[in-house]
């Protein structure tokens, strides 16, 4: 299987300072990517980097195994774009974006946008401008889908939606990717939103990627484990670098292992030698996502 | 291309509202050139020209809000724009939005233009010249606005641009103008081969850097670079426009010979002497600016000059006090350089107003500090003059009809209507120029390129039209609009000029050109430039004399072996202190104190006068001091400081002086009476008709000229001394009394009644009475008392007749004299006999008429006068109808209603019996319509030729 996306080295500054530093990850043809951090951690600049639309400092990035910086119609006619900061033609109604767009594309399907059209519920004859949020973003997801794009990038695109649209928005992508076979890339700092949908996930803070990898690997090898101390232990201070965000309280002892099954029960016994048990616990993506948060943000300080 | 045409067909969808107000616009802004307003409606023109303006301004405003529009619906800033993640090649956008621009905002207008040179019937040699400037001119705009919007992302931004853009547009500009870079500001002005050369080479590299910043943004988005091209763009456009030296277009090649140039010298005109103006600058005067007049010599027949370029420095006792390069102002509209233009309509004689050619230039400009140094003293002002020849020719000569027509290969001139009026018409002409960018004559205008003038061939008259702000032929370069313009003609501010409708019957309409032949190049030295005159004397107590200023004066004292500005502040002082003045004495320490001045210092004497009139002292002075050896200096100055005609005729340098003399005679007001006897001494009877012009002219010295000009042998003075006694009578009561005696003496009546009356006012002074008694008993060979005097005159005044050869009043054997009053008149209307004033007056309506009835009048020829009185702004014509004889009088104003004077209506042959005589107003004179209060009418025989009573 091949990759839709793959980055190495993608670093992009302002002014010194990097919004995103030696980005390398690749995104698995067919698979729906979420690419998760944030507020400000440089999952909207990788996006443009990715989409041609900002040029990278160094490192490269290719889309479709085309280098991102050589991307053109040919590219984009297979690639759909949804952005919560996009600016939409306001002045159109829906009908006239649909006309607007179709030329561009020799794989538009009339009848599967008119589906997509009924499906989403939107009027004829209202501008663009004078929608709400949820329907533009409708708009413009179904003036990316119209022509079945091989890839679906998605920058925040649940960003001011209401539960009952959000709900909407994800039950069409993974309908239309199940039936489909397209690849998805999205970005949210929502973990909830894309739980339901993903099968990869990558994780960026401070335009750092910390984490690109499936889901069932990701949950595979994170465990939360919970030990009680015995009386007078002093927890050393060089603990392994595989034990994020550890906490005491009392006689309590938690940390989440990240390399569970490798060498962590050595690991384990070389710490704690007097305890037997570890007793590891499986975590839901949200709470590996909020373990590695808190564990960037603890380095960081 | 149908992506592009894809991209066109929805830009044009978007913009369809807009569009739909910039083709009526366009269409309009060109349909309007084709309104042809009636000869006269004057109202739709203005209408008209403000639609062409706002048009104008309305297209630019039009295109600067939609280009925008046009290319922000694809921005090519900032990182959302709905087109980036789509399949659409840069390169089709910038197809289509250019495809766009040049369609609605390039081709649309040009083509409209182009229709409307052709229904304008523009020559076509000019149409493909005038499309491509067209071109030019809106591909500019086009490219500016879409290089603006291409860096921007919406119209917030582009707006912002576009103000910092024009903004620092504006700084420059004012700094220039700070900068006092007037040269360079006029060098802007459209026209010359080196400002249009600068306008198009500033476009075309406009259009071409431009168009690299729009097709790199499109490429490469590279923002920041494409703001770095827009501020080469802007930076070299501006210096190339402004500054650039090269010219593609070639200057004008004159037909200004070598020869002709060198033959031609400039002088400061001192007859217009220099005046000082003030610059403010912050509330304060921080400059002073000398204005004055350029007089230039040995010109070609009937051609003029305009300084283009004059540099300037001034010395004072060596020392160069200021260096600056004045500026030269341009010579308004309707500017008639009327000495040259006179020359070119012989032998038509030409009518002209006073203000048509004065055009001051600004002379020198100094800093407060150095005005104040050097402001009483002269120095040497030394200027180096480039300035264009232009020479007035005739172009044509139409019938005074509508529809005739004239054209040149640039301009269209046809009559469009002729309106007559009283005292002159206006005539409406339609004007139309063509002058493109590519084939432009870029000849240097003084002005007015054409010159119109109402000509009647049998009268040899030529009237320039009243001085207005529309006399100019519009020199709008591209406009080719047909515009009518009012030239009004009249001659009721001319009181011996007549246009009626007599005279418009054989009129013409000349055109004259002032044709450009040249520039020529000169130095100017004035040894004697002053920077103004000397301020005028302090007005103190009247009645002062040097008997108050002796103490003053005894402070004065002159260093022994003094330096010139020893003595310069020496005289200064004297003349300070005498200027408190009102009487004057022989005996006054002044004199002598002035002529313990070295001769050699003379020209100090003659420089503390050179602004004003010497006093009494000076007079004296300058009169002893003059030494043979300052013949040079006498003569230099002797036409400002005409008291030294004493010390030409002392020494006998009057051939040397002769020029100098008559020049005096021609242009001056007064002259002393040794000017007037070094004229006579050239003994020259060819300077007799100047010496009689100059007695006419002179108001305040007639009786002194006379004294010495009336016994000049073979002199002829009759026809001076009546224009003299005319003026006189409506002058002031001085003027009147020094010419009774005078006009008494050469037979007219009324100065010898008005002598007589004289006798008898208690208001006259003696000396004045005794002169008139003289004149009197000289001439009518009557003795005795005043009151018999007026006894004998009550009498004999019906019957007296002068005789030319005895030089006598005689009374003759009939009545030669018949006097109508106010109490012998029928009035018709409501004029009204005011018994009281022994006048008519209230005369305000046409339709009203004052009749006499002379029941029996005996065969004759018969001059009649009218005696009446008039205010400034009063006075008018009158017709007087005697019988069948009709004669016109326009009466001038005397100076009050109750200020007479006397004027002679004109002669007529009565065939005897019943004269009946009509009096009827011809002119409405102002919103009180009164022209004149009459006081009498005298009709006195004239006696035949040889005959004697």
């Amino acid at each position: 299987m091949g990759n839709v996306i793959r980055t190495n080295e993608l670093t992009k500054t302002y002014k010194g300072k990097a919004a995103v530093n030696n980005l390398s990850l690749e995104v698995p043809d067919g698979s729906i990517y979420a690419f998760l951090g944030p507020n400000g951690a440089g999952k909207t600049t990788t996006i443009k980097l990715l989409m041609n639309i900002l040029f990278p400092t160094s490192g490269t990035a290719e889309v479709l195994g085309v280098p991102s910086s050589k991307i053109g119609p040919d590219q984009f006619q297979q690639i759909g774009y949804v952005s919560e900061n996009q600016k939409i033609p306001g002045w159109m109604t829906v009908p006239q974006l649909m006309a607007y767009c179709k030329p561009m594309y020799p794989t538009w399907d009339d009848a599967f946008c008119k589906k997509l059209l009924a499906q989403f519920g939107l009027p004829n004859d209202v501008k663009l401008k004078n929608m709400s949020r949820g329907m533009k973003v409708k708009a413009m997801l179904l003036s990316s889908l119209a022509y079945r794009p091989k890839l679906l990038v998605l920058d925040e695109p649940f960003s001011g939606l209401d539960p009952l649209v959000r709900d909407e928005f994800i039950r069409g992508i993974l309908e239309l990717t199940e039936t489909e076979g397209w690849s998805v890339f999205i970005s949210s700092h929502d973990i909830d939103e894309v739980e339901r949908l993903a099968d990869w996930v990558g994780f960026i803070d401070k335009g750092t990627l910390h984490v690109s990898e499936s889901i069932e690997s990701l949950q595979a090898r994170f465990r939360q484990i919970e030990v009680a101390l015995p009386d007078g232990f002093k927890i050393p201070k060089e603990l392994p670098k595989e034990w994020l965000v550890p906490e005491q309280s009392g006689h309590a002892y938690r940390f989440v292992d990240s390399q569970v099954g490798n060498g962590s029960a050595e690991r384990f016994r070389s710490i704690f030698p007097a305890i037997g048990n570890m007793d590891p616990q499986p975590l839901s993506l949200r709470e590996i996502y909020l373990t590695l948060a808190r564990h960037v943000k603890g380095a960081a300080q | 291309m149908s992506l592009v045409k894809h991209i066109l067909k929805n830009d044009i969808r978007r913009l369809r509202v807009f569009l739909a107000f910039w083709l009526p616009v366009v269409l309009l802004a060109a349909s309007v050139n084709f309104i042809r307003p009636a000869a006269g409606d004057f109202a739709l023109q203005a209408v008209q020209e403000s639609i062409i303006a706002l048009t104008t301004f309305l297209q630019l405003i039009m295109m600067a809000l939609m280009v925008p529009a046009v290319m922000h619906s694809e921005p090519l800033t900032g990182t959302t724009a709905f087109w980036f993640t789509r399949p659409m090649e840069k390169t089709d956008i910038m197809k289509a939005k250019l495809l766009f621009g040049c369609v609605f905002f390039v081709v649309l207008p040009s083509l409209v233009n182009t229709l409307f040179l052709v229904a304008s019937r523009v020559p076509e040699s000019f149409i493909f010249p005038m499309v491509l400037e067209y071109l030019l001119r809106y591909s500019s705009s086009l490219l500016l606005f879409m290089a603006m919007a291409s860096l921007t992302a919406n119209f917030g931004q582009y707006a912002r641009v576009g103000s910092i853009y024009l903004a620092i547009g504006m700084v420059f500009g004012a700094i220039m103008v700070a900068t006092q870079q007037y040269d360079t500001i006029i060098c802007l002005l459209p026209g010359t081969a080196l400002a249009d050369s600068r306008y198009l080479l500033s476009e075309l590299v406009s259009i071409a850097i431009l168009s690299l910043l729009i097709y790199t943004q499109y490429r490469r988005r590279r923002t920041m670079r494409s703001y770095v091209l827009l501020a080469v763009e802007f930076f070299l456009a501006l210096w190339i426009s402004t500054y650039a030296p090269w010219s593609i277009f070639t200057n004008p090649v004159g037909s200004l010979s070598e020869k002709q140039s060198e033959h031609v010298s400039i002088t400061v005109d001192k007859t217009e002497l220099p005046y000082a103006r003030d610059v403010i600058s912050m509330g304060k005067v921080s400059q002073k600016e000398i204005w004055g007049k350029l007089r230039y010599e040995g010109l070609p027949e009937n051609c003029f000059a305009r300084e283009n370029q004059i540099n300037v420095t001034f010395e004072v006792d060596g020392c160069e006090v200021n260096k600056c390069r004045p500026e030269v102002r341009a010579l308004g509209p309707g500017y008639a350089h009327i000495e040259a233009l006179q020359a070119a309509l012989e032998p038509l004689d030409l009518i002209p107003e006073r203000n048509h050619d004065y055009y001051p230039n600004r002379l020198l400009k100094l800093s407060m500090s150095d005005y104040l140094a050097a402001r009483h003293d002269a120095g040497i002002y030394r200027a180096d003059i480039s300035f264009d020849v232009y020479q007035y020719q005739r172009l044509a000569c139409l019938p005074l009809r509508a529809g005739q027509e004239f054209a040149t290969a640039r301009a269209r001139i046809g009559i469009a209507s002729v309106l007559a009026e009283t005292e002159g018409c206006t005539v409406i002409i339609r004007e139309q120029y063509i002058n493109p960018l590519f084939m432009r004559n870029r000849d240097p205008m003084p002005g007015s390129r054409f010159l119109y003038l109402l000509v009647n061939s049998e009268t040899k008259e030529a009237f320039l039209p009243e001085r207005n702000h529309q006399n100019a032929m519009r020199g709008d370069h591209a406009s080719f609009v047909v515009m009518n313009k009012p030239l009004q003609f009249s001659s009721s501010n001319k009181a011996t000029y007549s246009i009626d409708e007599t005279w418009l019957e054989n009129a013409e309409l000349v055109i004259v050109e002032a044709q450009w032949i040249g520039e020529a190049h000169h130095d100017l030295e004035d040894l004697t430039f002053r920077l103004e005159k000397s301020p005028p004397a302090p007005k103190v107590i009247p009645d002062t004399s040097a008997k108050d200023n002796l103490e003053k004066l005894a402070a004065i004292h002159l260093p022994e072996n003094p330096n010139r500005n020893e003595v310069r502040s020496y005289i200064k002082e004297i003349h300070s202190i005498s200027a408190t003045q009102e009487s004057f004495s022989g005996k006054d320490p002044q004199i002598g104190m002035l002529l313990q001045i070295d001769p050699e210092h003379l020209d100090l004497l003659i420089q503390t006068v050179l602004d004003s009139d010497p006093n009494y002292y000076e007079r004296r002075a300058l009169r002893v001091l003059a030494q043979p050896e300052h013949k040079d200096l006498v003569l230099r100055y002797l036409f400002q400081v005409p008291v030294l005609a004493s010390a030409v005729n002392h020494y006998g340098w009057q051939e040397d002086a002769r020029e100098i003399l008559l020049e005096g005679l021609r242009e001056k007001e007064t002259l002393p009476e040794d000017w007037l006897v070094a004229v006579i001494r050239l003994n020259d009877p060819t300077t007799y008709s100047l010496l009689a012009d100059f007695f006419v002219r002179g108001d305040s010295f007639r009786a002194k000229t006379y004294g010495a000009i009336h016994d000049l042998p073979g002199i002829e003075l009759e026809d001076a001394v009546s224009k003299a006694w005319e003026k006189a009578q409506i002058g002031s009561p001085a003027q009147r009394c020094d010419m009774i005696p005078i006009a008494l003496a050469h037979g007219h009546y009324n100065a010898l009644a008005a002598a007589v009356m004289s006798l008898s006012k208690s208001s006259m002074d003696e000396p004045r009475k005794a002169r008139f008694r003289e004149s009197i008993q000289a001439h009518t060979g009557i003795t005795g008392s005043d009151e018999g005097l007026r006894a004998w005159f009550d009498v004999n005044k019906d019957r007296l007749r002068f005789d030319p050869e005895t030089k006598l009043f005689v009374s003759a054997t009939e009545p030669v004299r018949t006097v109508l009053l106010p109490d012998d008149a029928v009035i018709e209307g409501t004029i009204r006999n005011l018994r009281t004033d022994g006048v008519i007056g209230y005369w305000n309506r046409p339709e009203d008429h004052i009749r006499f009835n002379i029941p029996e009048l005996d065969m004759g020829t018969y001059r009649i006068t009218a005696k009446y009185a008039a205010p400034a702004g009063y006075g008018g014509k009158v017709s007087f109808r005697l019988n069948d004889t009709k004669l016109e009088k326009k009466f001038s104003p005397t100076g009050g209603w109750r200020v007479s004077g006397e004027a002679t209506v004109g002669d007529f042959e009565h065939l005897g019996g019943s004269l009946d005589i009509t009096l009827t107003m011809l002119e409405q004179n102002g919103t009180n319509l009164v022209v004149i209060d009459l006081y009498s009418l005298t009709l006195e025989k004239k006696q035949p030729e040889g005959t004697r009573e």
